[in-house]
This record gives C-alpha cells, structure tokens and sequence, in this order.
C-alpha cells in the first residue's frame, strides 16, 4: 500500500472513530415504550390471568370427577346387569330360609290354582291376556337364560324355561314331578325327592326353593294379578325373534342410546392438532408500501387446542385452550429498483424491499358450547356430529378474543364400559382476525385439524 | 425478592446474571444502559432512521435471546456492540443482493482539493459525516462502519460479510475515495452557502 494511501486510510480512521465509535442517540419515547412492553411481559406461564384461568379450569375438572363419582354412588340399579341381580337374588337358596313367612303365600298361591285343572292359556282371562302382552319385554330376559348362572345360584335349566316361556299343559301338570329326569344339583335333588308327589298341596313347607319361582308365577297367572317380579314378563313371540337376530354388539350400543335417554351428566376431554389456514389482509398506508406476502410453509403453522367440560342432553359446555401459530412473509418497498433485461428489448422493473419474516404464536382461552348428534349407520357403525360456537381471548400481549364456529364428523368408538372415544375431521372458522407486528397486517386464523373426544361416564 | 430491591445498584456481572435468568425488570434495566448506544450504532449501519429503528429493535430482542451465551458478564459493553453490528449487517445482507456486496462498482479516483484528508474531514461535524456515510451504498457503507469505526480487520469483514480479503479491500477503496468526494462536494456547498 502506499504510504499517501495509507496516510489517508489512517486520518480517516482517526476522525471516524473520535466523532462515531462514542456517538449514541437515544430511541424515541414510542421504541422506549414498545421495548418495555415486550421486556415487561412475563412469560405466559407466570401471567395472573394464565394461573387463574388454569385454576378455574382445574376446579372445572375436579368439580366434574366429583359430581360424575356422585352419580356413580346413588344411581339405583337400572337397566340389565341391575334387573339380573335382582332376579339371582331373589331365588337364592341361601337367603330363603332366613324368610319365615316365605312358606305361607306359596301355598295360598298354589291353593288358588283349582285341583285337577291344568293351567294353559285357555284358562287366562282377557285381562290376564292383556297383561301379558303389556308386560314389558326387555333384552335382560337373556340374563335369565344363562344357565350358567342360574345353576350357580341353585336353578335348573328347567326351571328358566319354566319361568321364561309360556307354561303348558305338558310342563305343569299336578302330580308330577317337574324336575324328574333332569340333572340337578345334589341340594336340589334333595329337595325333589322330599317333594315328590307333592305337588297336590302335601309338604308345601318342605318344596324346593328352586320351584318357588314357578308357583309364584302360576298364582300370579291364576289371580289375575300382575306378578310382582320386577322387568320380568311374557315375550310376545316376535319380541323373541327380533332379540334373537340381535348381535352383542349392536345390542350394547341399543342399550347405550336407551340410556342416554337418563340425561346423565358426561364428563368430556378433548384434544385437536390443527393447521391454520391464514387469510391475510393488508391495509394501506401512506408512506410506505407492503409487498411480496408470502404464506409459510405447513409445519410453522401447526396449532393445537385442549379442552374439558360437561355434557348434558348432547349439549357440552367446555373450557379450551387454544395455541394459534401464523407465520408469513413480506418486504417494506423501497425507493430501489431493479431493472432485468429480457429478449427482444423487453424490461422487468422489480421494487426492492427489506424482506421480513414474521411467526406469531397466540395462546388463547375460552369458552364453548358444542350440540353432539350421535347415529348410527349399517355401514359404518356409530357417528357423531359436533357443531359449536367458541369465544377465546388472548393470552399474553394481544388484547380481545376471537368468536369461532367449528365443525367436526365421525366415528365413535366404546373403549370402556363407561368411556367413548370419538375422532374424526375438524373444521374452524373465525370471524376475528390476528393483528401482526406491523398493524397494516391481519391475518383471519382458520384451523383444519382432527378432533379427538373422550367421554366418560356414559355408559352406566 | 432482596435482589428486586437492590436491582438500581446492581453491577454489571449482576445484571447481567439476572437477564441471563430472564428477569424483566433486569432486562428493562440492561435495555437503559445500552439502548442510546446500540441505537447509535444502528444508525451509522442503516441507511434511514426507521431501517436503524427496526434494526435496533430486532437487535435488542436477538441480544436478550443471546444472553445466555455471554460467559464472561465483564464484556457485555463490547459484546452487545458485536451483536447489534452482526444483526445491522445481517439486516441488509437479506435485502442487499451479493452482487452489490462483491462489486463491481464503478472505480472512484481519489480527486482531493487538499493534500490533508484529515483537514478535510474537520471541516465536518458528525451528523454530516453521519448523513454522507449513510449515503454511501450497502455495501460501501458496511465495510467503511466495520473497517474504519469499529476496527475490524479485512479478514474479519469478509467472514462477516461472507466475501473474500480481496473483496473487501477494493470495496474500502471504493467507499473511501466516494466519501472524499461527497464530503468534498459538501465542503464547496458549504463555502458557497457563506
């Protein structure tokens, strides 16, 4: 280098760093205030209104577990297992004795029934007939037929068809022995043998408790009065073939809609992974222009939102919290242009800009009020249908909420006895809008995601 | 809490220990200490005060990210300074297209009226050698802020800048002999204002 140059090089750099290397300029009030409300803002996690909404939430779920526990400990035995115990309960050779009286209406029962007559349907009044056909058929009659067990509760397989067909002339007959030929437990082989021939009257006191259910059912019959065993009946005949072409499975899901019916409260989960599908707008302003949006790629945009709540009638109340992520891409104009050659004397005159790129992430909480439909398809099983309303508000430095309308179709699965899981396809739309760092940009948040609903406690 | 209470007389290694904790209120007190002097260097980087303003306040949110990194809390004068420039240059190599930054810009002879270069540059005060700097080109403009003030050798400016040694020299050159002229253009108008 020469020394001239050098010289020059070395003058510059003195005076350069004497007036610049020191030289400071405070930032405007407005960058002041911007800069402490950045540096002010806790993190989301130790933001008041974030703890109390968390707070409220927690209570939210503790409040549900308790109140579905509540109902779990004074729901009355309903529906089939509860009819089924009853009925086992009723027969049970080990609590008969403990009845002292129990004796004493068997035989006004079997007194009532004339000597030497058979009992068939000729014999029922119309009345009696109307009651049978009024009596009220339900699936749980297959719980008395399991004869396995019955036998564990000291039945016969006679003795349930007994109770659970129409008595004719060949399964009631006075004198003989229903029980004769059948295998039987050796307690009720002994108790046979003490009653045998007796069915005429003699040594009623000493008769099986496993007949006991039968002569209740005949003087109920020969009376004209409505047996006092409660869910038990006479199937009409195509009650009995439509139950039988019924499936488990669908016969649980008959079951659970009918006790859907009961309006039981239901305690519900959800979880939704979303993308958001930005709708940006860009307003102008004078002084300076904004160019070349560009909408990020799909990972950047990636959401979720959970939420808790009740359920009632198919109306469900729940508490959400929503993570929203934008991210786009834009340059401010400048006063630059860039002029390309092309063929055949043709220009392309491009505006430089400063790019800038700009991801966001708001945290919203809110509350939402959803219908449920659940049907049932042949093809496709169990389906559900949400549609619902949402008002979030922001977490964090953003102020106000966003009101949505979402939308979510699928199926429905049992998991548990008393937990149904419910996924399918999910469907956002907000009527309010993201303000970016630059005001002039808006961005309308639309979320496409897949709905994963738990529900617990309906099945009871 | 006692911490909170002292915050006023923290020293340096101590503030800078509770912004590496991400404590706001030290956060708010490191950002008085260097926000005159990060936004003078903005402004010498930027070509307009929005562009510094911009710079500054992406810088300053870049340097809160980056605490954590500063082992030694002593340098943190020299260490903000290094990280403002690096998000200045950084800021203008997104809009700033390489070809600009590797040249060819038109060769400026050194025409000077004076023999003394540093009389020259006295006739000026520093916002008018502030305001010609800021007129140069990006690239001028960067290694003149790099070379000549913030004392960076060539073989750091072309890491930073991502050119060759040979590069950068040629581009000083340049950006040197177009200062003179402007600021000697100033120095006739300034004689014809009188």
């Amino acid at each position: 280098m020469k020394p001239f140059e050098e010289e020059i090089n070395d003058a510059i750099r003195r005076k350069l760093q004497s007036s610049l290397t020191d030289f400071e300029r405070k930032p405007d009030a407005d960058m002041d205030h911007k800069m402490y409300q950045m540096l002010k803002k806790a993190p989301y996690w130790k933001q008041p209104y974030m703890l109390w909404g968390l707070v409220g939430l927690l209570l939210f779920v503790g409040a549900g577990v308790f109140i579905y526990k509540e109902q779990l400990q004074s729901d009355q035995p309903v529906g089939v297992a509860a009819n089924a115990r009853q009925s086992v309960a009723m027969i049970d050779r080990k609590t008969l004795p403990e009845i002292p009286n129990l004796g004493q209406p068997i035989v006004e029962a079997y007194q009532g029934i004339p000597n030497g007559k058979t009992l068939d349907n000729n014999s029922v009044t119309e009345k009696q007939k109307a009651d049978r056909a009024g009596a009220n058929v339900r699936p749980n009659i297959t719980l008395l037929s399991d004869t396995d067990k019955q036998q564990e509760a000291g039945r016969s397989s006679a003795h349930i068809k007994e109770v659970n067909y129409p008595i004719d002339q060949q399964t009631i007959k006075p004198g003989k022995n229903l029980y004769a030929g059948q295998k039987l437990t050796p307690e009720a082989q002994t108790d046979s043998k003490e009653n045998e021939g007796d069915i005429t009257g003699k040594g009623v006191r000493k008769r099986s408790t496993s007949s006991i259910e039968l002569l209740s059912l005949r003087s109920t019959l020969a009376n004209g009065s409505k047996m006092n065993l409660p869910e038990i009946g006479y199937p009409k005949s195509e009650d009995l073939a439509s139950f039988a072409r019924v499936k488990p499975d669908s016969l649980h899901r008959k079951l659970y809609i009918d006790l859907s019916a009961l309006k039981k409260m239901t305690f519900v989960f959800t979880v939704t992974p979303f993308q958001t599908l930005q709708q940006v707008s860009v307003l102008s302003r004078e002084g300076y222009r904004i160019q070349n949006v560009e909408l990020a790629g799909t990972l950047s945009t990636l959401g979720y939102k959970f939420g808790a709540g009740l359920q009632k009638g198919g109306f469900q109340l729940l508490v959400n919290f929503s993570r929203i992520n934008t991210h786009l891409n834009y340059a401010y104009a400048s006063a630059e242009f860039k002029v390309v050659e092309k063929p055949l004397n043709d220009f392309e005159i491009k505006r430089l800009g400063v790019v800038k790129s700009e991801s966001k992430s708001s945290n919203l909480l809110g509350l939402g009020a959803k219908k449920q439909i659940d049907f049932t398809s042949r093809q496709l099983g169990w389906l559900y249908t949400t549609v619902g309303v949402e008002y979030s508000r922001f977490l964090g430095q953003n102020s106000g909420g966003l009101l949505f309308l979402n939308f979510s179709s699928g199926k429905s699965f049992l998991i548990h006895s008393s937990t149904n899981m419910s996924v399918g396809p999910y469907f956002e739309y907000s009527f309010g809008r993201i303000k970016a760092a630059d005001q002039q940009i808006t961005i309308g948040p639309s979320q496409v995601g897949l709905s994963i609903q738990l529900k617990l406690g309906q099945d009871k | 809490m006692k911490l909170f209470r002292s915050k006023s007389k923290l020293g340096l290694s101590e503030l800078v220990q509770a912004c590496q904790k991400q404590d706001s209120r030290a956060q708010v007190l490191f950002y008085d200490r260097y926000k005159a002097k990060l936004m003078g260097v903005c402004i010498r980087y930027a070509r307009t005060v929005s562009e510094a303003e911009d710079i500054f306040q992406e810088g300053m949110l870049k340097i809160f990210q980056k605490i954590t990194e500063l082992k030694n809390p002593q340098s943190a004068d020299s260490w903000v300074k290094t990280i403002m420039i690096r998000y200045a240059v950084d800021y203008y190599n997104q809009v700033t297209r390489k070809e600009n930054l590797q040249g060819p810009y038109e060769d400026i002879p050194l025409e000077l009226g004076t023999n003394d270069p540093e009389d020259l540059l006295n006739k000026f005060e520093v916002t008018v050698l502030l305001e010609t700097i800021n007129e140069l080109p990006d690239g001028y403009r960067l290694v003149i802020n790099l070379y000549f003030v913030d004392g960076y050798t060539h073989a750091e400016i072309a890491g930073i800048l991502g050119i060759v040694e040979g590069t950068s020299r040629s581009q000083l050159l340049r950006g040197r002999n177009l200062l003179l002229k402007k600021l000697e253009q100033k120095g006739i108008k300034q004689y014809e204002t009188f």
